[in-house]
């Protein structure tokens, strides 16, 4: 198709994201880095993923497998965000945890982090899963439209491999984006049913994706995917506007947290510290 | 509004990652515009095709077994032209080598840079006269040269020769046939290590007589400099250049880098011309380079290339000094991550970078060589190196940040590209692909 579908292609599945990740992340060196590195912990997730049906591959196209395949995979991506989250939120010796940074904010005379900051911890996270997945899901065999023809999937005789792949993607990779967003907001608030949703929907897109297999079934599964990337995407940027307009904590861990606290600081409770910094942004 | 702190943390960091990406995506764009079929030449470094020729047609075992001897030629070559180095500036012999760098740093922006502009231009269709070219390469060669290692210079104009130095290097060396390349990869970051770490290693007698005697590293090194402020200084005291440590300066049209002041051999008088000190300024600037070009007449991999050093002069001093003078609180001298908790405080200040960090050019050549061969295997392939060199550059920096002292950042970086290399052709894409080609995402 040469450089112009080339182009197009790239654009349709990766500029958005890209967008968000211009003004969000790239600006700001540190969640530059922690892009960097939670790219790196993902790209070792896909490892294990392979890893674990390497003795199989390449599977039968058949919906059998692959469903193992996606269930297994999930799975480990689900274990992998609880992971992030953990580190997130409790390492104590690493300069990428919340406690951590509290306290360089502390040192530092800055505001502590705001609503604002602990979306786009998550956001980064989120960005680099959705990322990595672009980039050996569609980027990495993107190249492949620059000759002169293009790939057809013999069950999807409707579009191009390469436009399913670059609207798939651009559906998950909101997905993904959005739903670690939506995840650590979920357990900061302690509201578990809301993040348990995330790894939900993640499961529903890529069983999703197994549609693909049946004759004309990329005709149902895209729009399904571009939907729900697109609605969880969109609930995330609702919740983002929601904290950082409005006093975030909840009634019930407002008062959990008043009688906890003392003074303004609770000694190494990120939580204190968060509504501390609240306080400030608002006054 | 109190700013927040995620606003210049990592700075330092990403003034280090940011242009070895650069350097690796020119590199790779110009393997892919210029070699998209990834064909080798064993004559493009001969150096490291001394012993063996590698054919297509030959055996997997005797690849391996050429590709090692032509790395441990290439390495000892390179041992003994740094033992070579450091006997001339043991002994004083510092204007040698500047001279040496100043004729390998010419030799690179117009022979080399010339002969793939050349390539490029006839790839693009582009005609342009002999005069004109030769007129405008010349100027940027002498330019090039001068600033590099005898003119101020602005630090951002010096940065970007540096890393067309990088690229060019490396470029170069994208042609050495795939079985040599990874083994030549391998070899130098083990022979890093024993550079660096063990005693009587030529690059740690390197870093050791420029400590001791308060001078600049001879050799090609990439300084980053970002703009620092003090803590507790509010944003809107801040300017431009504000903040930054005293002595340094940052990254920025403005500021003018100084060239590496050859120190005066000692017991012989040192007549001027010198190069201008400004007050306040490092007595030695950074920033100095080396280059060991072999009789070819082609920069290598210079054994004094590869490694992270910290700040050689007022930084090293504390960060090395004892614990009462360092650390948290102390203006211009504890890095970003200089983060004070009472009980913590010995755990944290584990973790506090120097002001400044240099990393080798060395590093950023062969960190490209390593990428653009992984991109001739496939872009999956390209995409997990990348990171994996990245990973592997970070965990070298937490290693300054502990160790606070010269590093090699070689072995972590090419260790982890070279398993995630192997592990993204021999087991990703085996799965991955195959999913892909059938629509199935997860």
């Amino acid at each position: 198709m040469g450089w112009t579908g080339f182009l197009g292609l790239f654009l349709l599945g990766c500029s958005p994201l890209a967008a968000v990740g211009s003004v969000c992340i790239f600006p700001k060196s540190f969640l530059l880095l922690l892009a960097l590195g939670s790219a790196f912990f993902w790209l070792l997730t896909l490892f294990l993923i392979s890893a674990l049906f390497r003795a199989w591959a390449p599977l039968p196209a058949s919906p059998g497998p692959y469903a193992a395949l996606v269930l297994v995979a999930v799975l480990v991506q689900e274990l992998a965000r609880v992971g992030i989250w953990r580190f997130h939120r409790q390492a104590a010796g690493s300069v990428l945890s919340v406690r951590v940074l509290q306290r360089i904010a502390a040192e530092q005379g800055d505001a502590p982090l705001s609503a604002a900051d602990r979306a786009s911890l998550a956001l980064t996270h989120g960005l680099s899963h959705a990322a990595v997945h672009s980039a050996f899901f569609f980027l990495a065999w993107l190249p492949l439209s620059l000759g002169d023809g293009t790939i057809y999937s013999p069950h999807c005789p409707h579009m191009s491999y390469f436009l399913v792949g670059a609207l798939s993607t651009l559906g998950l990779a909101a997905l993904l984006a959005g739903g670690m967003v939506l995840f650590f907001d979920g357990l900061e608030r302690r509201e578990v049913g809301r993040a348990a949703a995330v790894p939900m929907a993640h499961a529903a897109a890529a069983l999703l994706t197994l549609l693909n297999l049946a004759d004309g079934g990329c005709m149902v599964s895209m729009p399904l995917l571009l939907a729900g990337g697109g609605g969880v995407a969109a609930y995330a940027a609702r919740v983002w506007w929601q904290r950082t307009t409005s006093p975030s904590v909840p009634p019930r861990l407002l008062a959990a947290r008043r009688a906890a606290a003392a003074g303004v600081a609770l000694s190494g409770d990120a939580g204190g510290s968060i509504l501390a910094g609240e306080r400030e942004r608002e006054r | 509004m109190a700013r927040s702190v995620l606003d210049d943390l990592g700075e330092e960091v990403t003034g280090i990652v940011a242009p070895v990406s650069i350097c690796m995506a020119i590199t790779l764009a110009l393997v892919r515009i210029l070699n998209p079929e990834g064909d080798s030449d064993s004559n493009s470094v001969f150096l490291a095709s001394a012993y063996y020729v590698e054919q297509e047609g030959d055996s997997p075992g005797q690849k391996l077994s050429g590709a090692v001897v032509n790395a441990l030629i290439f390495v000892g070559v390179v041992a003994a032209m740094t033992f070579a180095l450091v006997l001339l500036f043991k002994h004083g012999y510092v204007r040698v080598i500047y001279a040496y760098m100043g004729f390998a740093g010419f030799s690179i922006f117009f022979v080399l840079t010339g002969l793939i502009s050349i390539q490029l231009l006839q790839k693009a269709a582009i005609h342009t006269d002999f005069i004109t070219f030769t007129y405008i390469l010349l100027n940027f060669a002498a330019v090039g040269s001068l600033t590099l290692f005898f003119f101020p210079a602005p630090l951002l104009m010096k940065q970007c020769y540096l890393i067309v130095t990088g690229v060019v290097t490396a470029y170069v060396f994208t042609w050495i046939p795939p079985w040599t390349t990874w083994t030549l990869l391998v070899a130098m970051a083990v022979y890093d290590v024993v550079a660096v770490l063990v005693p009587g290693g030529p690059l740690k007698m390197l870093v050791e007589l420029a400590q001791e005697r308060e001078e600049a590293l001879p050799a090609l090194v990439y300084e980053a400099r970002p703009v620092r402020r003090q803590p507790s200084q509010p944003r809107s005291q801040e300017g431009e250049g504000e903040g930054r440590p005293e002595g340094g300066s940052a990254a920025g049209l403005g500021d003018t880098e100084l060239p590496p002041r050859p120190a005066p051999p000692p017991q012989q008088p040192q007549p001027a011309p010198q190069p201008l000190l400004q007050p306040g300024e490092n007595a030695v600037p950074s920033g100095s380079g080396r280059g060991i070009i072999h009789p070819g007449g082609r920069l290598r991999a210079a054994a004094g290339e590869v490694e992270v050093e910290v700040e050689a002069e007022a930084d090293t001093q504390a960060l090395l000094g004892p614990p009462a003078q360092r650390g948290v609180g102390v203006p211009g001298q504890s890095g970003g991550y200089g983060y004070a908790a009472d009980e913590d405080d010995e755990d944290e200040d584990a973790f506090a970078l120097p002001d400044s960090i240099k990393l080798g050019l060395g590093d950023f050549i062969f960190y490209s060589i390593c990428l653009s061969r992984a991109a001739f295997s496939g872009w999956a392939a390209a995409f997990a190196t990348y990171l994996a060199i990245l990973a592997g550059l970070g965990c070298t920096l937490l290693w300054l940040a502990v160790a606070r002292r010269a590093l090699p950042a070689l072995p972590i970086s090419i260790a982890l590209a070279v398993a995630c290399f192997v592990l993204a052709k021999a087991v990703m894409e085996a799965v991955v692909l195959p999913a892909s080609l059938a629509l199935v995402y997860f």
